[in-house]
Formats: C-alpha cells, sequence, structure tokens
C-alpha cells in the first residue's frame, strides 16, 4: 500500500482545509465565475440630418473648380444649368458624394440626380451612409 | 437607310489627366479613380486593358482609355432615342475597330431589342482633343 492510499491519512486529509473537492461540487459551486466581464459602450454617430447632408455637399461644391464662377449654390441648384457642369463633371461630383458618405450610387440612380436637393434626398434615404 | 439620330462629343484628355494625378493614379490605388473607370468602360473588354495599363503605371495610356471611351458613348448616349437615353449606361458599350482601324461601337442587348439599326462611328484625335460623331440609322428591311 503507497503511503497515499492510508486509509487514516485519507480520512485526515478529507476533513482538512486543504481538501478543496468539496468546493467543486454542483451544491456549493458559485453561480457565476468571480471574473472581469469586459463591458464596453460605444457611442452612437450623430444622426445624419438633411441639413447636415447639404452642408457637405455644398463643401464639395464649393471646392470643386469646374463650378461655375459665380453661380449661387443652393437647394434647387440644377448641376447642368446652375451650376455649369457637364456630364464628366457631374459623375465626377457624384463619386466625391459617394466617397464622403461612404455610399455607391448604381449608375441608373445616379442619372436621375441633377439638383443638389435630388442628391440630398438620395442620400437622406441610403440607410447607410455616414 | 434612314438616319434616326446624330451624336458628338468633344472632350480635352487633359480633364482626365487633372483627375488621375490629383488622386496619384495610377502610382497608388485610387477608389475613385477605379470607380470612374469602372463606370466608363466595359468590365470584359475595357476595364482589363484598364487595369494593365495602371499596373504598368502608364498614365498616359489609361487617360486615353479613359478619354477615348467617354468620348465616343457621349456621342452615342446623343444619338439615343429619350427612352433608351433613359436606360443607357456606359459600361454596357465598348468600341471595337475592324481590321483597317475603322471604329465601330457595340451593345449586344441593344442590337437584340434594336435589331435594324446600326451606328456609324468616327473618332478624331488633335494634341490634347478627342472628337467623335455617332450616326444612329435604320437599315432598310429587305
Amino acid at each position: 500500500m503507497n503511503r497515499f492510499n492510508h486509509p487514516i491519512l485519507r480520512t485526515a486529509f478529507s476533513k482538512s482545509k486543504w481538501n478543496l473537492s468539496k468546493y467543486t461540487s454542483p451544491l456549493f459551486r458559485p453561480s457565476y465565475a468571480r471574473t472581469m466581464i469586459p463591458l464596453r459602450t460605444y457611442s452612437s454617430t450623430p444622426s445624419l440630418t438633411k441639413e447636415i447632408i447639404y452642408d457637405r455637399i455644398v463643401e464639395i461644391l464649393e471646392s470643386y473648380d469646374n463650378v461655375k464662377q459665380g453661380s449661387t449654390i443652393s437647394p434647387a441648384a440644377s448641376f447642368s444649368k446652375d451650376l455649369g457642369l457637364d456630364s464628366l463633371d457631374t459623375v465626377e461630383v457624384l463619386l466625391e458624394l459617394e466617397n464622403e458618405f461612404s455610399i455607391l450610387i448604381p449608375d441608373n440612380e445616379a442619372d436621375e440626380i441633377k439638383t443638389v436637393q435630388q442628391a440630398v434626398d438620395y442620400i437622406a434615404a441610403q440607410e447607410d451612409s455616414i | 437607310m434612314t438616319v434616326l439620330g446624330i451624336g458628338t462629343d468633344l472632350i480635352r484628355k487633359t480633364r482626365f489627366e487633372t483627375i488621375l494625378t490629383k488622386h496619384n493614379y495610377p502610382n497608388v490605388t485610387s477608389s475613385h479613380v477605379v470607380r470612374l473607370a469602372k463606370r466608363i468602360l466595359h468590365p470584359e473588354r475595357e476595364y482589363p486593358l484598364f487595369l494593365k495599363s495602371s499596373k504598368d503605371c502608364d498614365k498616359s495610356q489609361c487617360v486615353q482609355l479613359l478619354a477615348g471611351s467617354w468620348c465616343v458613348k457621349e456621342a452615342l448616349f446623343k444619338s439615343l432615342s429619350y427612352s433608351d437615353q433613359q436606360l443607357f449606361s456606359f459600361k454596357d458599350w465598348f468600341k471595337l475597330n475592324d481590321p483597317k482601324g475603322r471604329p465601330f461601337i457595340m451593345n449586344q442587348d441593344y442590337f437584340t431589342k434594336h435589331p435594324n439599326e446600326e451606328f456609324l462611328v468616327s473618332i478624331t484625335h488633335d494634341g490634347d482633343y478627342i472628337a467623335s460623331t455617332v450616326i444612329r440609322q435604320q437599315l432598310n428591311n429587305a
């Protein structure tokens, strides 16, 4: 018989404070682990209102060189008639808007956007624009 | 033969060069330029050549492809009927040259819908300028 299996020593051990086996029984186990649960919160981005969209579009148009000198940018402004942009300029502006708002505008829908207001409405209608 | 429509376009290559320079293309990748190319160029017939020119860092070839394609497709667009213009997309069309070098423009879906039509295409270059004229005409029914 090896010394670890000695009956007296076994009994003595089982009643001692070094015997932790009773703490693993389901009846005794704490119902939740005493560990730190990482908790993170994320602040949500401010909601994109039409005013914010309009301001950002105006900023892009103001920095675009081919916009006709002296033209005023307003919601009703037409890209071709009021701002003097031709078809290539309009494509460029729409690509800039795609980049600015992190969206993709399909070709057939891009052809429908001819004024600043239409651009604002389109971007506002996209769920994933930021 | 009945002429149904006519369109013309004139473009300065510098305009495309400016766009590429602004985004330092093709030295670095640019989502803007790639999106522009994908919008203008046919995905199977024209875009691969653009990609190859980009990889070779051949800026002038990239500009030539974009400007030439834009010019002829704009002219074509102007020759279409109003209803077909609503359906028009640059990348549905591609330019080919016959063995003698004469250009012509192709869109299989359009010709399926309009089997009696053909397009006569002419393109000219002068330095920085590319001009294109397209005539849409109806073939005689034999």
